[in-house]
């Protein structure tokens, strides 16, 4: 099943993974089973993520993320000033 | 004393008697911290005293699963001062099925009998059910207590071994690289004389630390040559490759390495902008190795950051492998590294390298220079003997890096130890004492730095429903382009005897899992029909042979059904050079289905 997220970040995240792999991701899309991304892939997109969003994601958090749901979790925790799970 | 004397802590303890304001540098996202050599070895004698409270003694082996480079350093370091034999591990990159990695890890451990494991909070949580029989414990690195006491350094002469370094053997027989003091200092002394490292030098490395370039290159060797480093976190480097060069410009670094990749990320991810505020001016070894070096990239690189004051004939193209420590050869400093364009078709084993004609297909390969002093770089024939100038055969070297052998794992040193010539495995040649490397052990396949072991990637492939264990092959497959760069991809043949419409959706399967558990795309999987891979008389499936045939285009595919499959890819292509032209994306390489 797929959720709908309608938000700012939700929505530039799967910009930004349309934009560098031409797919059409969902919040519950796995980032290596759907997406195909390997380690760099999902380090660049965390890159960009970090620059428009003024957040610093960490190696542990990257340890943690599954889907792009995770990804958007851990990025909205941190831009609202919160310790994201790591 | 000879320098090639010095054990790594004594090495240590002279820098900080005679280089006391050097030091290491490590950068993080949350600041900067700066230990200089006599801090450095302070740390070193703290945390062996901690490791000796755990009940550790001399010459047992501790495992280190640290990403974090400050903590590495001291863990590494602190072992070696408690005469304790540290085994570097990499650390799980991410979520998902962590499977492989335990199960790698639990080999190592248990090949390596480790005692303990010094490992974050973290990365403990999902490490626990390693615990059993001979590693007692899981420690992090808080718990480890080092407080202000210290110990004593353990005396070790240099024939006592220093450290293990895991490579390149499958998951099911990991090898660990037994080296020893004297390896050490011997190889230091290569580095030091190859490139010139001084005092007056500034190192710099995002490179892992479980890696030999970056533990032993940056770690180990500048402190004998009293060289001050700056590391990057690896990661952080993955995130922005620009921070590599803006640390290079900020702290005037003058001597850093990279495989070829980091060189290619950084020309294709930094911008304009980035580039007018970069200096590197200052920047005169820029070292290339552990994966096949590319002309393309690093001119492509010299010519981005030239405006930057990257000078080309800072390049020194590099080859070396674990078991001779670190490196073999390096090309000579201060002057621009050669390249050499052969004719492809002539370069096959037992054939001489010619040079490349005019319309012949050609490979461009960078000569990697000579054998470093006190060393020796031979090629051998398929039966032993040496040949003679151009002529490809198996590059073997000896001489004092060249390690013991793998740790408790004489079968795998016999194999790769010819009296005292260590065979590589890797295919070259040499002209005028210069080598070229033409080509690896044929198994193996290297992608960004990182080696994989068929065997891996097939017992990977085999746990996809409908793929049996046993009828799978995965190996490497080198193209040439027209402008004589190589690029590799790995292709999985398997037997199945899955229904054509159902072909797709398995291969993509096996694309997946690879890719999930080894982080490694997979450019293609070929299914055949039953009983079609080549075997041995006993049985056992033969892998070059495999590729052979593949190579040859004389596997009998599984017959898809072509009509409807190009209709397939012509509506999916469309679809995706539409959806190219919309987004206005920026270069990059093509996904694993491309």
């Amino acid at each position: 099943m797929t959720t709908i997220i309608e938000d700012h970040l939700f929505d530039r995240t799967v910009a930004l993974i349309a934009r560098s792999s031409h797919q059409i991701a969902t919040a519950e899309s796995r980032f290596a089973e759907d997406l195909k991304f390997d380690s760099i892939d999902l380090v660049h997109l965390i890159s960009e993520l970090e620059q428009e969003f003024g957040v610093i994601v960490t190696e542990d958090h990257l340890r943690t993320l599954q889907t792009v749901g995770d990804a958007v979790r851990v990025v909205r925790s941190l831009t609202n000033g919160g310790i994201a799970d790591a | 004393m000879s320098l090639a004397r010095l054990t790594i802590i004594e090495a240590l303890e002279r820098a900080a008697h005679i280089a006391p304001t050097h030091g290491y540098t490590f950068c993080s996202e949350s600041g900067d911290r700066f230990f200089t050599f006599p801090e450095m070895a302070a740390n070193a004698a703290r945390y062996a005293a901690a490791l000796k409270r755990c009940g550790l003694r001399r010459g047992d082996r501790v495992a280190l699963v640290l990403p974090d480079t400050t903590e590495f350093v001291h863990c590494f370091l602190g072992c070696m001062h408690a005469g304790l034999v540290p085994v570097p591990m990499y650390p799980p990159l991410r979520a998902g099925q962590l499977g492989y990695y335990l199960d790698h890890a639990r080999h190592i451990l248990a090949r390596a009998a480790a005692s303990m494991l010094i490992t974050t909070s973290q990365i403990r949580s999902v490490l626990g059910s390693l615990v059993d029989g001979q590693l007692r414990s899981i420690v992090t690195v808080a718990s480890l207590g080092a407080d202000d006491r210290t110990c004593e350094r353990e005396q070790v002469s240099l024939s006592d071994p220093a450290f293990l370094q895991f490579t390149s053997g499958s998951t099911a027989r990991p090898k660990g690289v037994q080296l020893t003091y004297g390896n050490l200092a011997a190889q230091s002394k290569c580095i030091r004389d190859g490139i010139r490292l001084t005092e007056e030098d500034t190192g710099l490395a995002w490179l892992p630390l479980y890696h030999d370039m970056g533990l032993i290159g940056f770690v180990l060797a500048p402190l004998y040559t009293l060289t001050s480093v700056v590391f990057v976190q690896p990661f952080q480097f993955l995130k922005q490759p620009a921070e590599w060069l803006r640390r290079m410009s900020k702290h005037r670094g003058t001597v850093s390495f990279s495989p070829n990749f980091g060189y290619g990320l950084c020309t294709s991810r930094v911008g304009t902008k980035e580039l007018e505020s970069l200096d590197l001016s200052a920047w005169r070894i820029a070292g290339c190795g552990a994966e096949p070096i590319q002309r393309n990239t690093l001119d492509a690189f010299a010519e981005k950051f030239a405006p930057a004051g990257f000078r080309k004939n800072a390049f020194v193209h590099a080859y070396g492998m674990a078991e001779n420590t670190l490196g073999i050869s390096f090309s000579p400093w201060g002057s621009e590294p050669g390249y050499g364009d052969f004719d492809y078709d002539a370069l096959s084993i037992g054939k001489v390298a010619k040079d490349a004609t005019d319309g012949a297909k050609s490979i461009t390969l960078a000569n990697c220079g000579r054998a470093f002093e006190g060393h020796e770089i031979a090629i051998f024939d398929g039966h032993g003997n040496p040949r003679g100038d151009r002529l490809a055969g198996q590059i073997a070297v000896r001489g004092p890096s060249v390690m013991e052998g793998y740790y408790r794992d004489p079968g795998a040193t016999a194999a790769v130890m010819h009296g005292d010539w260590l065979l590589t495995g890797d295919q070259g040649f040499v002209i005028d004492g210069e080598l070229f490397v033409c080509g690896r052990d044929k198994e193996l396949i290297i992608v960004a730095g990182r080696n994989y072991h068929p065997a891996d990637i097939e017992w990977i492939a085999a746990e996809v429903p409908r793929i049996r264990r046993g009828r799978v092959i995965a190996f490497g497959v080198t193209s040439v382009g027209d402008d004589g760069s190589s690029s590799e991809r790995v292709v999985i043949c398997a037997e199945s005897k899955t229904r054509a419409d159902e072909r797709d959706a398995l291969a993509d399967a096996v694309k997946a899992r690879v890719l999930d558990q080894l982080g490694l795309k997979v450019s293609e999987v070929v299914l055949l029909q039953r009983a079609s891979l080549p075997r041995t008389s006993s049985g056992k499936l033969q892998r070059t042979k495999t590729r052979e045939r593949y190579l040859a285009g004389e596997l009998e595919l599984a017959q898809p059904d072509e009509s409807r499959l190009t209709l397939m890819r012509h509506f999916l292509q469309s679809q995706w050079g539409f959806l190219r032209g919309w987004l206005r994306t920026r270069p990059r390489l093509p996904s694993s289905r491309a």
